[in-house]
C-alpha cells in the first residue's frame, strides 16, 4: 500500500499544477460554506459577547437596534440626544449604575466618545502608556487610534467641527492625549475617549474666555449697569491649560446637557424589570433596550439568510463535483496506455485502479488540509482584502 | 485587518442586512451576508466588566472645609477626610494640581455641594467619576436655596448675553441646611461603606446633637433680626438669613487693590443708610479699607469655610466664632 | 511467493526447449485477425528474431508468450510450465518475475524518473522486495546502459534512444529468463540500433536468457541464432492444415 501511495505521490508531484488546480477547485467550493459557517458563528459569538457585556441602553425613542449598535460599537450616525438628567431616572433609586455616552463628534476621522471614568472600569480598559483623563481637554485614545494617527501621550489633536457656520456652538477644541489604552480587541480601540464635560464644551454649553471684567477697551463694546458687552474678539478657548480652565464655566443646568445614550447596569433582575417598565412607557421620550435581544434578533435574520447560502453552496458543490468527475474521467482515458503497460508488466487490474484512485484520494486529502488551514487562517488572521470595505468613521 | 475594523464593518453590514431584508433585496442581501461572514471576528478578550476593587481603608475627600469637617464627624474613628490645600488662595481662583486630581480619582467618595451651587468651580473641569461624587445639594429643599440674580452679566461672541450668576455655594452657613447636607453625606457613607455603618450611625447621633446645640444658639439670637449689613460678596447670605439679618452684597471680593471709581459711586448710591458694617471673607485690601473708613463703615472678616481656617478647628466652632463676630460687630454698631 | 520463483523448478531446468507453443489458435474477438500455427519451439539461451510484414501477428505472438493474451486453443509452455493454463494472478506473477519485456513505444511512466522507471516492475508487485539490493541493481542496470548521469531525469527529458535504453533496463532489472522485445530499434538510427541489439545480446548471454526480438528491420538480423519469418510460419501451418484435411 505504501508503494501505491508513493506512486500516487509521484504522479501528484509531477503534475503539480494540474493537481493544484484541482485542489483549489475543491478547496474553494468547500471553503465557501465552511468559512461562512465558522465566521458567522464567530461573529455571532463576538457581537453577542459585546452585547451581553452591555446590559441595557437608554436613548432617544427610535430604532432600538440602531441605538444598541451605536452604543456598543459607536457606529453609524449618532442617535438623537437625550438630556444628561435622564441618568437620574436610572440612578435615583440606587438600583442601577449608569454610564453616559456622548458620541456626536469626531477628530481626525475617529469618533470622540465623551463618558466617565466608570466606563473604563466597566469595559476593563487598561492604560498602556501615559495616564487616564485628568481634566477637560484631555483624551485617552484607543490602541488603534494611537497606531493610525501615530499618537503618543502629550500629543494634541483637534476635534472636527461638523458645521463651521454653526454659530450656536460646536467649537473645535484641541485635545491633549494623556494616555493610550492597551489593545482591547473591541470597538474601544478605535475611539478617542474624553470626559463627557469636554464634549459639552464642544457642544458650546461650557466655555472659557478672558475675564470680561478685565478685557481691554478695544474689546469692550460698552457697559450697561452690571452688564459688560465685549466684542466677538473675546474668543472661546479651543485649547485648555490650567489657566484657561480656571475661567471655564458652563451655562445652563448640567442635567439638560445632551448625551447620546446611557449604558445602564442594573443591580439585579428585579431592578432591570422595574427600569424597563418605568422607562418604556408610551409617553416617555426615552427608551431602554437590551442590546443582547436586539443583536439576537439581528442574528436571527442573518442566520435565516445563511440558509440561502447553504442551498447555494450545495448546488455549487454538486456542479464542482460533476466537473471534477469529468476531469477525472478524461484523465483516466488519457492514462489508458499507462494502465496497459502496468498490466502487461504483471500488475493486477485492482492495483492499477487503486494507484489511480489513490491519486484522487491524495488530491482530496490535500484539499482538506487546505480547507482546514484556510479556515484557521480566516479565524486567526482575518482576510486583508476586507479592509477595502471598511469605511473610516 | 484588525478585528476591530471587522467589527465596525460588521455592524454596518448588519444594518444593511436588515434594510435589505425588509426591502426584499435578495441579491444585495446575499452579498451583505457573505461579507458579514467573511469578516467574522476572532475571539475578543475585551468585553469584560471588571468588578470594582475597593480599598480597605476608606478614602474620602471633601471639597470645602465645612463639608470636610461634617464628614469627618461622621467618619470619626474610621478614617481621615482630606481636602484640597488651597494654600491661602481664594478658592475661586485656585486650580488643583494633577496629583490632587488623581487622588480624587482614587478616592472612594468626593464630597461636594455639586450642581449649580458648586463651591469650587474647578471641580466642573476635572475628571472624576460621577458615581464617586456626593453632591450634597441633592438633599437641600428648593425653598432653602439662595440665588444671586444681579451678578454681572456680559455679552460676547456667538453665545450672546450671559451671566455667571446662580446659586450661592456656601449653603452650610445655614445650620439647618448644613444638617440636611450632612444627612445626605451620612446616607452615601453608609451605602458606600456598609462595613462601617454602625460606627457612622453612632457618629451621626453625636453630629445631630451638635447641630441641635448650634441651631439652638442661632434661635437664641433674636436681637439681630431686621438689621441690615453689607457684604463684599453674596457668600454669607445663608448665614445672615438664618439670623434674620438683611444684607446688601457687592461683588468686591475678587477685586485686587483699589476699586474703580464707578464701583464706589454705585456703592454710595445703593448702600442702605442703616448699614455700617461690611463683612468680608478676608480683610479687604488697604485701599478698600481706607474707602470704607472714610464712609464710617467698619469691616469684619468672617470664615465661609470653603478653605481651611488658619487655626485648625471644626465646623461648629467656626460657626460659633462667626456668630460671635457678627454679634460683636452689630452690638458695637448698636452702641 | 518471491522465493517460489527463486527456487529452480526441476521441470524447468530439465526441459530442453525453453519455449514451446503448440497448436496455437488465436483470434481477436472484435476483429477478423486470426493466428494459427502448430508448433514453435525456442531453445534456452537462443536469440531469435521474428520478422514479417506488419499485421501478421508478431506482437500477438509475443503477447501470447508473455501470457498477456491467451490462445483459444493450444498450449504455451515456458520452461516446461504451461503459462496458458495458469490462473490470471499466477500468470502475472510469473510474467513479472521471469519475463523481461521491451515494448514497441517504450511505454515508460512519464511521472517517474529513469531510476524509478527501471524499478517500476518492483513498485507494482508487492511480492517483490524493494530493498537496498534492488535499488543498487537498478543503479547498476542504468550504469550498464549508459544512463548513470541521467537517473533522475524524467522520460520527457530524454532522447528517444535514451528512452529505449530505459525500457531495456526495466526489462533487465530482474534478470529474466526470457527477454521479449517488440521492435526495440524502431525509432533509432543505424549505429544506435546496433548498440541496442548488442546490449540485448549482452544481457541475454550474461544470464543465458532466451531473447526473442520482433522486428522488420533486416539490418540488425546478423547476430541472431535463428530468424523466423512469421508469415512463413503461419503460412506453412495453413498449408499443412489444408493437406491434413
Amino acid at each position: 500500500m505504501t508503494r501505491i501511495f508513493w506512486l500516487a505521490w509521484r504522479y501528484v508531484l509531477y503534475h503539480r499544477w494540474k493537481t493544484a488546480i484541482m485542489i483549489a477547485c475543491i478547496s474553494l467550493t468547500c471553503l465557501f460554506p465552511i468559512a461562512i459557517s465558522v465566521l458567522l458563528d464567530q461573529f455571532n459569538h463576538q457581537i453577542v459577547l459585546r452585547a451581553r457585556a452591555t446590559p441595557f441602553v437608554v436613548g432617544a425613542r427610535g430604532s432600538k437596534l440602531d441605538l444598541a449598535l451605536h452604543t456598543i460599537y459607536f457606529e453609524g450616525r449618532s442617535p438623537e440626544q437625550i438630556p444628561y438628567g435622564s441618568m437620574e431616572l436610572v440612578t435615583s433609586s440606587g438600583s442601577a449604575a449608569a454610564l453616559p455616552i456622548h458620541s456626536k463628534y469626531t477628530a481626525h476621522g475617529k469618533r470622540v466618545i465623551g463618558t466617565t471614568l466608570d466606563y473604563f472600569e466597566f469595559r476593563g480598559l487598561v492604560i498602556d502608556r501615559g495616564d487616564s483623563l485628568v481634566r477637560i481637554g484631555d483624551c485617552v485614545v484607543g490602541a488603534n487610534v494611537a497606531r493610525d494617527l501615530k499618537l503618543k501621550p502629550g500629543d494634541q489633536i483637534l476635534t472636527h467641527s461638523d458645521n463651521i457656520v454653526d454659530i450656536a456652538g460646536s467649537y473645535p477644541v484641541k485635545l491633549t492625549v494623556t494616555g493610550i489604552f492597551s489593545p482591547a480587541d473591541s470597538p474601544d480601540d478605535q475611539v478617542i475617549f474624553v470626559d463627557i464635560k469636554t464634549t459639552w464644551v464642544i457642544d458650546g454649553h461650557g466655555h472659557g474666555h478672558a475675564d470680561v471684567r478685565h478685557v481691554g477697551d478695544e474689546k469692550l463694546l460698552g457697559i450697561d449697569g452690571n452688564k459688560r458687552i465685549a466684542s466677538a474678539a473675546v474668543q472661546p478657548y479651543i485649547e485648555f491649560d490650567e489657566e484657561s480652565l480656571r475661567d471655564l464655566h458652563f451655562h445652563g443646568v448640567m442635567q439638560d446637557f445632551p448625551v447620546s445614550a446611557i449604558i445602564v447596569i442594573p443591580r439585579d433582575e428585579r431592578s432591570a424589570t422595574l427600569l424597563l417598565s418605568q422607562l418604556n412607557r408610551s409617553e416617555s421620550m426615552i427608551q431602554m433596550t437590551e442590546p443582547l435581544l436586539e443583536v439576537q434578533q439581528l442574528m436571527a435574520i442573518v442566520f435565516q439568510i445563511k440558509r440561502l447560502f447553504n442551498a447555494n453552496a450545495l448546488l455549487m458543490g454538486i456542479s464542482t463535483l460533476l466537473l471534477l468527475f469529468l476531469v477525472v474521467m478524461l484523465s483516466l482515458r488519457l492514462r489508458e496506455g499507462e494502465r496497459q503497460t502496468m498490466h502487461k508488466l504483471g500488475c493486477g487490474r485492482r492495483t492499477v485502479w487503486l494507484t489511480q484512485v489513490t491519486e484522487l484520494v491524495l488530491v482530496f486529502i490535500f484539499a482538506s488540509i487546505c480547507i482546514s488551514i484556510m479556515t484557521i487562517l480566516l479565524v486567526l488572521v482575518p482576510p486583508d482584502f476586507l479592509k477595502w470595505f471598511t469605511v473610516a468613521s | 485587518m484588525n478585528s476591530l475594523r471587522r467589527q465596525r464593518f460588521l455592524v454596518k453590514i448588519s444594518i444593511s442586512v436588515r434594510a435589505c431584508y425588509r426591502r426584499r433585496l435578495w441579491s444585495q442581501l446575499i452579498v451583505c451576508v457573505f461579507l458579514l461572514a467573511a469578516i467574522g471576528c476572532r475571539q475578543s478578550v475585551a468585553d469584560k466588566s471588571g468588578d470594582k476593587q475597593y480599598s480597605a481603608q476608606p478614602r474620602v475627600i471633601a471639597i470645602s472645609f465645612a463639608l470636610k469637617s461634617l464628614t469627618q464627624e461622621l467618619l470619626d474613628g474610621i478614617c481621615e477626610v482630606s481636602m484640597p490645600n488651597y494654600a491661602g488662595q481664594y478658592p475661586l481662583h485656585w486650580y488643583p494640581r494633577t496629583e490632587f486630581i488623581r487622588e480624587m480619582q482614587r478616592a472612594d467618595l468626593v464630597i461636594c455641594n455639586g450642581g449649580g451651587a458648586q463651591e469650587a468651580p474647578w471641580l466642573n473641569t476635572v475628571t472624576v467619576s460621577p458615581s464617586k461624587l456626593v453632591e450634597t445639594i441633592n438633599n437641600i429643599q428648593l425653598s432653602d436655596f439662595l440665588v444671586v440674580d444681579d451678578a454681572p452679566t456680559h455679552s460676547h461672541g456667538p453665545e450672546g448675553e450671559h451671566s455667571h450668576s446662580g446659586l450661592i455655594a456656601s449653603t452650610w452657613l445655614n445650620p439647618r441646611v448644613a444638617r440636611d447636607q450632612a444627612e445626605y453625606v451620612y446616607r452615601r457613607l453608609v451605602q458606600r461603606f456598609p462595613e462601617h455603618a454602625a460606627r457612622i450611625e453612632l457618629n451621626r447621633h453625636q453630629l445631630i446633637d451638635k447641630f441641635k446645640d448650634l441651631e439652638a444658639r442661632f434661635a437664641e439670637i433674636i436681637d439681630l433680626r431686621g438689621k441690615v449689613v453689607l457684604s463684599s460678596e453674596p457668600t454669607f447670605k445663608y448665614l445672615f438669613k438664618s439670623l434674620g439679618v438683611e444684607d446688601k452684597h457687592y461683588f468686591w471680593s475678587q477685586e485686587k487693590g483699589e476699586l474703580e471709581a464707578s464701583m464706589w459711586e454705585e456703592f454710595d448710591t445703593t448702600r442702605p443708610p442703616a448699614a455700617s458694617v461690611m463683612f468680608w471673607p478676608f480683610p479687604p485690601p488697604p485701599a478698600v479699607q481706607e474707602g470704607l473708613r472714610s464712609r464710617s463703615i467698619s469691616f469684619v472678616a468672617l470664615d465661609a469655610m470653603i478653605e481651611k481656617p488658619k487655626n485648625e478647628t471644626d465646623y461648629f466652632s467656626t460657626m460659633q466664632k462667626n456668630l460671635a463676630l457678627i454679634t460683636a460687630s452689630l452690638s458695637n454698631d448698636l452702641k | 511467493m518471491a522465493r517460489r520463483f527463486a527456487k529452480p523448478n526441476p521441470v524447468f531446468v530439465a526441459s530442453a526447449y525453453m519455449i514451446r507453443l503448440r497448436n496455437i489458435e488465436f483470434s481477436h474477438p472484435r476483429s477478423t485477425f486470426r493466428l494459427s500455427f502448430p508448433l514453435l519451439e525456442i531453445a534456452r539461451g537462443e536469440k531469435v528474431a521474428i520478422v514479417g510484414p506488419s499485421g501478421c501477428g508478431k506482437t500477438t505472438l509475443l503477447n501470447l508468450i508473455a501470457g498477456i493474451l491467451l490462445p483459444q486453443s493450444g498450449i504455451v509452455e515456458l520452461g516446461g510450465e504451461a503459462i496458458s493454463k495458469m490462473k490470471d494472478a499466477q500468470r502475472r506473477r510469473f510474467r513479472i518475475a521471469r519475463i523481461g519485456q521491451v515494448f514497441q513505444r517504450f511505454e515508460l511512466v512519464e511521472y517517474l524518473n529513469v531510476r524509478d522507471n527501471i524499478l517500476f516492475p518492483v513498485y507494482i508487485n508487492f511480492l517483490l522486495r524493494l530493498d537496498r539490493a534492488t535499488m543498487q541493481r537498478a543503479e547498476s542496470v542504468g550504469e550498464q546502459l549508459g544512463l548513470a548521469d541521467k537517473m533522475l531525469r524524467f522520460p520527457a527529458q530524454l532522447s528517444q534512444g535514451e528512452q529505449q535504453r530505459v525500457a531495456i533496463g526495466r526489462a533487465m532489472l530482474l534478470d529474466p529468463r526470457w527477454i521479449l522485445a517488440d521492435e526495440p530499434t524502431g525509432s533509432l538510427d543505424h549505429s544506435n540500433k546496433l548498440k541496442m541489439i548488442d546490449m540485448l545480446f549482452e544481457q541475454s548471454m550474461k544470464n543465458n536468457s532466451t531473447l526473442i526480438v520482433v522486428t522488420h528491420d533486416t539490418g540488425i538480423l546478423g547476430g541472431f541464432d535463428r530468424i523466423i519469418d512469421f508469415a512463413e510460419l503461419c503460412g506453412a501451418h495453413s498449408e499443412a492444415a489444408l493437406t491434413a484435411l
